[in-house]
C-alpha cells in the first residue's frame, strides 16, 4: 500500500502542522496559523485519500486528442471575462462550458463503448 | 511495461484539431512551454522598455501611467505565464517518463490546465486595450491600490481575471504530475528510486496542490471587492489580502526553484559520471524545505509591523539548512567524478554560483533590522532576479540543453550554445548586481523614473546596457534552436549516457512512452545497466 | 539612546562578513572540483554516493551559523521595535496620493507637501521623535535610507516607531511601498536639526496656517 508514496504525503502534513502549531502559538493574529493549519490538514487527508485509494490497475480509455477539453477551458475563461465585460459574456461562456461539459461525457461513452 | 494500459482511437488526428487539444503529456508539455516562450519574449520586451526608460533620470520614454502598466505586466507574465508554467511543464514532460509510466495521470485536466493558463495570458495583456490600460498595481495587486478606487478601469480587472484563470491551470498542472508520481510509477519504482528532478516535483506539486487555491481564493475576493466592494474595507483588510496573497507568493518562488534544482542535479551527476551524491539527506531536506518554505510568507510583511517578526524570521533564516544540504550534495557529486563542461553543465554550474548570491542576500533580507532598510527598494529586485532569473532560468537552460535530444532527438549547437551561455552570464551579472548597490543607496523599486540629484544614472546605465546583453544571449539561443531544429544533427537515444528511464526510450519517445522498460534497482537504472550495480 | 543606523550597522557587520565568507568558500570549491575532476579519460570514476558524517557535521555547522545570526537578529530587532512612553518630541505622519503631512503633536504645527513640492520634516538631533502614521488611502512606506529605516503606513490604522537622527543634515525620504500614478515623486525631506535650531524653526511655523511645505 505504501507503494503510493501516502506516507511521505502524511508526513509532509504532519511536518506543516508542526510549524503551523508553533505559528498559533507565538503570534496573536488567527489568520496565519489557519492558513498553514490549513495546508498541513490538506496534506494530511491527501495522504490518507492516496492511502484508502491504494494501487489502482485498470485501464484507460484515451482519444488522441480532447476537443471538448479545450471548450470546456475557454467556457470558463470566457464566463469569468464576463465579469469584467458583462453579463452577455458569462451566459455565451457558460454556453461554450456546459457544451464543452456534454461533448466529453459523449466522448467518455464513445470511448468506453469502442473498448468494449 | 507500466501498470496502466492505454487504449488509444484507432484513427490519429492530425493538423489544427491534434495541435490544439492533444492528449499526449510530452506533445501537451511542448505546447505549454511554447505559450512560456512566447509570454516570455514579450515580458522581456517589457523589461527592456523599462530599461531603457531607467537609463536617464527623468527620461519619457513611456509616461508613468504606462510605465507602471509595464512593470506590473512584466512581473505578471515572468511568475503566472512563464516561470511557473515552465516548471511544472518539465514534470508534465518528464515525470511521466522518468517514473516509467505510459501517460500522465489525467491528461485532459493537464490540456485543460495548458489552456486554462494561456487564456489567463490572453486576458491580462487584453488589458492594453482597455481605456485605462492594463493592471497596474504591481504583480502583487495589493489592497486598496487594486480596489476600485485605487485603479479604475477595466484593465486591473482583466489582470485578475487572468491571473485567477492562470493560477487555476497551475494547480491543475500540479494536481496531474503529483497524482502521476503516487499513481502510476513502474513496477519496482519505489519512492526511493525516483530520480531527484522526480522528487524535487513532488515537492513542487505539493506546494502547488496547497498554495494555488489561496491564490485563485485571493483574486476571487479582490473580484469581489470591486464589482460589490465591503471585502477588504475593514482596518485589517489590507494585511488580509496581504497574508492570502504570500502564502501563496513565497511558496511559489520554491515552486519556480524546486523543478531547476531537480534538473541542475541531474545534469551534474549526469556530466560528472557519477551516481547521485547524497541522495536521501537530499529527499528529506527537500521535503523539509518545501514544508519550511510554507511557513515563511510573512518575511514579505516585517515592514508592517503587524506580524509575529521572530517566527517569521527564523524559519526564513532555518532554511539555509535544508538548502546548504542540496549544495553539499551536489557539490559532493561533482567530487571525485569526470567532469564535462558541456552546455547543459556549464547552465548547471552558472545556476549553483548565481543562485548563491540569490540566497545569501535572501539570509539577509530574512533578518528584520536589515530587511527594514533595503525592503522595497532595488536590493530587493537585484535579489529576486538572481534567484529566479540567475537561478532558476539558468537551471532551466540546463535543462533544456540536456534534454532536447530527448525531446526532439537532435543536439542543439554546442558553439552557440556556449556563446548564449557567456552572453547570459554576463548579462545578467551587469543587470542585476548594480541594483543591490542602487538598493543600499535608497532607490525604491518599482519607481517610472528618478531625478538626477540621485547619483543613480551611471549604475543604472549599466544595468541598461546589461539587460540588451542578457537580449542578445536569448537571441542567440532562439537563433540555436531555428538553426538546430533545420539541421537535425542526430542525437540517437542517449546521447549523455544518462541515468534515468527517459533514456531508455526513443527520441523522441513514442506516443505511450516505453516499448520495455529495464529493470529498476536505484535511482539511477541506466546506470545501473551500464555499469551494473552498486555493490 | 537608540539608533536604527547602528542596528542596522551591528547586524550587517555580522551578516555581510559571513555571507562574503561562504560565497568566497563554495566558489572555491566549485572551481577546484572543475579544475581538478575534469574529465580526461573515459574511465568511470570511483562511486561514492554518500558521507553521513561529513554530512551531519556539515549540517550542525551551517545551524550553528543560522543561530548565531538569529541571535543577534533577534536582540537587535528587539531594541529596533521598541516605542518610548516619553520621547522628546511626538510627530503624526499622514501619508497619501502622493505627499505627507507632518504634524508636530501638541506644537500647532503642521507642515504638507506633496509630489509637486515635497514637504520638509524637520527633527532636533540626539533626540527621541517618536512617529505615529497612518494613510488616507493606499498603503505607503515611510523610508529614510540613511537612517535604515522603514515602516509601512496603512490606511484606517496607526503604527509607531522611534527614531534618533544622530547630526544635523539634510537627508531624503522616500515612499517606498508602490502607491500609484506619482509614486516615484512622493518623496519628503528630512532637514536634521540641534536642537536649538530646531525650536527656532518649529516656532517659525507655528503661527501662520500656510502648508509649512510651501514655505523653503
Amino acid at each position: 500500500m505504501s507503494r503510493t508514496g501516502a506516507p511521505y504525503l502524511i508526513g509532509w502534513g504532519l511536518w506543516l502542522g508542526l510549524l503551523a502549531t508553533v505559528l498559533w502559538i507565538w503570534t496573536p493574529d488567527p489568520l496565519p496559523p489557519a492558513l498553514l493549519g490549513a495546508a498541513a490538514l490538506g496534506s494530511v487527508l491527501l495522504g490518507v485519500v492516496a492511502l484508502l485509494q491504494g494501487w489502482t490497475e485498470r485501464s484507460r480509455h484515451l482519444p488522441d486528442s480532447s476537443l471538448p477539453t479545450v471548450l470546456v477551458a475557454f467556457g470558463a475563461a470566457m464566463t469569468l471575462n464576463g465579469v469584467a465585460f458583462g453579463i452577455w459574456l458569462v451566459l455565451i461562456g457558460g454556453e461554450v462550458f456546459i457544451l464543452g461539459l456534454a461533448l466529453l461525457l459523449r466522448e467518455h461513452l464513445l470511448a468506453r463503448r469502442r473498448r468494449s | 511495461m507500466s501498470t496502466q494500459t492505454a487504449v488509444a482511437a484507432a484513427r490519429a488526428p492530425r493538423g489544427l484539431l491534434a495541435w490544439v487539444a492533444t492528449t499526449d503529456h510530452k506533445r501537451i508539455a511542448l505546447r505549454i512551454v511554447g505559450a512560456a516562450l512566447i509570454f516570455f519574449v514579450a515580458g522581456g520586451l517589457i523589461a527592456l522598455v523599462m530599461r531603457s526608460q531607467l537609463a536617464d533620470p527623468g527620461a519619457q520614454l513611456v509616461g508613468r501611467d504606462t510605465y507602471n502598466q509595464l512593470f506590473t505586466m512584466h512581473g505578471s507574465t515572468m511568475i503566472y505565464l512563464v516561470v511557473t508554467p515552465v516548471a511544472l511543464a518539465l514534470g508534465v514532460y518528464l515525470v511521466p517518463l522518468q517514473v516509467g509510466a505510459a501517460d500522465i495521470a489525467g491528461p485532459r485536466l493537464t490540456l485543460f490546465g495548458h489552456w486554462l493558463i494561456v487564456a489567463g495570458g490572453l486576458t491580462m495583456y487584453s488589458g492594453f486595450l482597455t481605456d485605462h490600460g492594463a493592471g497596474k498595481a504591481g504583480w502583487t495587486g495589493y489592497v486598496p491600490l487594486s480596489a476600485s478606487q485605487g485603479t479604475p478601469g477595466t484593465g486591473m480587472d482583466l489582470w485578475i481575471i487572468g491571473v485567477l484563470l492562470a493560477a487555476l491551470g497551475s494547480f491543475v498542472l500540479g494536481a496531474t504530475v503529483l497524482a502521476t508520481v503516487l499513481k502510476f510509477r513502474a513496477p519496482g519504482m519505489t519512492m526511493l528510486r525516483l530520480p531527484v528532478f522526480s522528487w524535487t516535483m513532488v515537492a513542487t506539486c505539493l506546494m502547488v496542490v496547497m498554495i494555488f487555491p489561496v491564490l485563485v481564493v485571493a483574486m476571487a475576493l479582490l473580484l469581489a471587492e470591486r464589482h460589490l466592494g465591503g471585502v477588504f474595507d475593514s482596518a485589517g483588510g489590507p494585511i488580509t489580502y496581504i497574508h492570502l496573497f504570500w502564502f501563496y507568493g513565497h511558496p511559489v518562488v520554491y515552486v519556480m526553484f524546486f523543478p531547476f534544482l531537480g534538473a541542475v542535479a541531474e545534469v551534474v551527476a549526469v556530466f560528472s559520471r557519477k551516481r547521485f551524491f547524497g541522495y536521501r539527506p537530499l529527499i528529506v531536506s527537500l521535503l523539509i524545505f518545501a514544508g519550511g518554505s510554507m511557513s515563511v510568507w510573512a518575511h514579505h510583511m516585517f515592514t508592517t509591523g503587524q506580524v509575529t517578526n521572530q517566527y517569521f524570521s527564523l524559519t526564513s533564516t532555518a532554511l539555509a539548512i535544508p538548502a546548504g544540504i542540496e549544495y553539499f550534495d551536489i557539490l559532493g557529486t561533482m567530487w571525485g567524478g569526470k567532469i564535462s563542461l558541456r552546455t547543459p553543465m556549464l547552465f548547471a554550474l552558472g545556476f549553483l554560483v548565481q543562485f548563491l548570491i540569490g540566497g545569501l542576500t535572501g539570509v539577509m533580507l530574512g533578518s528584520p533590522p536589515l530587511n527594514y532598510d533595503v525592503h522595497g527598494s532595488y536590493f530587493i529586485v537585484a535579489h529576486f532576479h538572481y534567484t529566479l532569473f540567475a537561478g532558476s532560468m539558468f537551471g532551466l537552460f540546463a535543462a533544456i540543453y540536456y534534454w532536447f535530444p530527448k525531446v526532439t532527438g537532435v543536439f542543439l549547437r554546442e558553439g552557440l550554445g556556449k556563446l548564449n551561455f557567456v552572453l547570459l552570464f554576463v548579462g545578467t551579472n551587469l543587470t542585476f548586481f548594480p541594483m543591490f548597490i542602487l538598493g543600499y543607496d535608497g532607490m525604491v523599486r518599482r519607481v517610472a523614473t528618478y531625478p538626477s540629484s540621485t547619483g543613480f544614472q551611471g549604475l543604472n546605465i549599466v544595468s541598461t546596457i546589461g539587460a540588451f546583453i542578457i537580449a542578445s544571449g536569448i537571441a542567440v539561443f532562439l537563433l540555436n534552436l531555428v538553426l538546430s531544429l533545420r539541421d537535425r544533427r542526430p542525437a540517437g537515444d542517449d546521447p549523455w549516457e544518462g541515468h534515468t528511464l527517459e533514456w531508455a526510450t526513443s527520441s523522441p519517445p513514442p506516443r505511450f512512452n516505453f516499448h520495455a522498460l529495464p529493470p529498476i534497482r536505484s535511482y539511477a537504472p541506466l546506470f545501473d545497466l551500464r555499469h551494473g550495480e552498486q555493490r | 539612546m537608540k539608533s536604527t543606523q547602528s542596528d542596522f550597522q551591528h547586524v550587517a557587520s555580522l551578516y555581510g562578513p559571513i555571507a562574503l565568507a561562504v560565497f568566497v568558500i563554495v566558489i572555491g570549491t566549485i572551481l577546484f572540483i572543475v579544475v581538478r575532476f575534469r574529465r580526461r579519460d573515459d574511465e568511470l570514476p570511483r562511486q561514492r554516493t554518500g558521507w553521513p558524517l561529513g554530512e551531519a557535521i556539515y549540517v550542525l555547522l551551517v545551524a550553528a551559523i543560522v543561530a548565531l545570526l538569529l541571535e543577534t537578529t533577534f536582540t537587535t530587532e528587539a531594541n529596533e521595535d521598541k516605542v518610548q512612553a516619553d520621547p522628546g518630541l511626538r510627530v503624526q505622519v499622514t501619508a497619501f496620493q502622493w505627499g505627507w503631512r507632518f504634524t508636530y503633536v501638541g506644537q500647532r504645527v503642521s507642515v504638507l507637501g506633496d509630489n509637486t513640492q515635497p514637504p520638509i520634516l524637520g527633527v532636533p538631533t540626539n533626540t527621541t521623535v517618536q512617529f505615529t502614521g497612518t494613510s488616507l488611502d493606499v498603503i505607503h512606506s515611510f523610508w529614510v535610507p540613511a537612517l535604515r529605516f522603514k515602516r509601512d503606513l496603512f490606511p484606517k490604522r496607526e503604527t509607531s516607531f522611534d527614531l534618533t537622527f544622530d547630526r544635523p543634515g539634510l537627508n531624503l525620504g522616500e515612499c517606498a511601498e508602490f502607491c500609484g500614478l506619482h509614486h516615484a515623486d512622493m518623496t519628503f525631506n528630512v532637514l536634521s536639526l540641534t536642537p536649538r535650531d530646531f525650536a527656532s524653526w518649529l516656532s517659525d511655523r507655528r503661527r501662520p496656517r500656510v502648508p509649512g511645505g510651501r514655505r523653503r
